[in-house]
């Protein structure tokens, strides 16, 4: 239902942008960022959700959350605030930026198999909701787990669904002045 | 005789000489007969050469004359062919360009038309932005009132189990109450049975209510996401149109 070559493309931008979004702003610390064969992230409290849609196909994207102090620790620190003064509209406002810096790249990679794609704004959904992705008749999910030492504060998964058969050649990737575009800032409409 | 031979000679002296003389003179004549028949013949060969000169002569004016007519004729029709031409090619040349010109004002006002026609109406699609705005406002209204529902939902949880307790404590106080409490007991079992249908409805509900935000958000952002995708595709699509618009411009310039 999917060709190799277009599901190669989704699982390794999944885990490439996932590292080039939080190396970006880890002040030196080093993120690792691990491939997993299971949804880790389903046990989070909560997630940032985002889909990618075309006109065959749609993905949705989650980045799962604890609302732990070390993940409350990294985005203070990340945005330069006291741990005291961190509300949860900081908190969930800079993973839907990091999410949606982390999608777009997603979405400007597989931008090199298809040509016409969109990006939806970032939700913020409750553990509750999770299990509903099964849902949307998936065809081929990925997971992976964000290491900051050794401990694990963010997680995320990808869910494709398609009501046809995909068959994407990959093309080279587009020049970098073109990426710039459409990574790294919140689209509004 | 000697006489005789005397005149015999003297016959003979005299017709010897004459017969030489008559014989040159016969010559002579005849030479000059000759000789003025040659005169004769060359003046009458004389002439036919004048005859034929004067011939040659008129032929050749009227040789010359037929050749300046004919080259005057030549050089009429080539004149005229040159006219012709040149007429010919300025009919060309104007029937040509009015053809162009009405083909280009044909066709190109049509295309210009046509593709004018198409930007505006891509322009009005573009307007689709306000709708994913709508979209999105919508969207945020539905979660709060999702998120409201399920804090409701949460409270009338924690009612209904406080309500469970109330019945299973008050169907421990009828039946201390023995006798006398037990049309109480009976009332108590069931309140605490409506209790657990809340709870269970209120679980119910409580998954709908999960199951609902995830349908909802998903909906939206598919709805979202291919809407941007078509945003782009039709600020694309205009671009293209405005730079053909602008090349046909140039062309008709």
């Amino acid at each position: 239902m999917i060709n190799h070559e277009f599901e190669r493309l989704l699982k390794d931008s999944f885990i490439n942008n996932f590292e080039q979004c939080l190396s970006a702003s880890a002040d030196g610390r080093q993120w690792q960022i691990k491939s997993d064969y299971e949804n880790q992230g389903q046990d989070c409290e909560e997630a940032v959700v985002l889909t990618v849609s075309s006109h065959l196909f749609r993905v949705v994207y989650f980045l799962y959350f604890n609302k732990s102090l070390a993940c409350k620790n990294h985005i203070a620190d990340a945005l330069t605030l006291n741990l005291q003064s961190l509300s949860e509209v900081d908190l969930h406002d800079y993973l839907c930026e990091v999410g949606n810096s982390y999608f777009g790249g997603v979405k400007r990679d597989l931008g090199n198999a298809v040509l016409s794609l969109g990006m939806s704004t970032p939700n913020i959904l409750n553990r509750s909701s999770f299990k509903y992705i099964d849902e949307l008749a998936i065809i081929s999910s990925g997971f992976a787990t964000a290491l900051l030492g050794d401990e694990a504060l963010l997680y995320a998964s990808y869910h494709l669904s398609a009501a046809s058969e995909l068959n994407f050649k990959v093309h080279q990737p587009a020049e970098p002045a073109d990426a710039a575009a459409d990574c790294g800032s919140l689209e509004f409409f | 005789m000697t006489i005789f031979l005397a005149m015999m000679t003297g016959v003979l002296l005299t017709l010897v000489p004459s017969f030489y003389f008559y014989r040159k003179l016969k010559t002579t004549a005849q030479q000059q007969y000759a000789q003025n028949q040659h005169a004769q013949q060359a003046q009458l060969n004389l002439v036919d050469v004048e005859q034929l000169t004067t011939l040659k002569t008129q032929l050749e004016q009227q040789q010359q004359q037929h050749q300046q007519t004919i080259d005057e004729t030549r050089h009429q029709a080539q004149v005229k062919a040159a006219d012709f031409a040149q007429e010919k090619a300025v009919m060309q040349e104007k029937l040509a360009t009015q053809l162009a010109d009405i083909q280009h004002k044909t066709d190109h006002s049509d295309i210009t038309d046509g593709l004018s026609k198409v930007k505006d109406e891509l322009e009005e699609l573009q307007k689709l932005l306000s709708t994913f705005e709508r979209w999105h406002e919508s969207l945020s209204q539905l979660m709060v009132h999702n998120s409201v529902m399920h804090k409701q939902n949460e409270e009338f949880f924690k009612i209904v189990k406080q309500i469970v307790i109330l019945a299973l404590n008050a169907a421990i106080e009828a039946a201390r109450a023995g006798q006398f409490g037990r049309g109480f007991a009976v009332v108590a079992d069931e309140v605490r049975a409506l209790a657990m249908r809340s709870q269970e409805l209120s679980e119910g509900y409580r998954e709908n209510l999960s199951k609902n935000d995830f349908l909802t958000t998903a909906t939206f952002q598919d709805i979202q996401a291919s809407g941007k995708m078509l945003y782009t595709e039709v600020v694309s699509t205009a671009a293209t149109i405005d730079a053909l618009i602008a090349k046909q411009s140039q062309q008709q310039l």
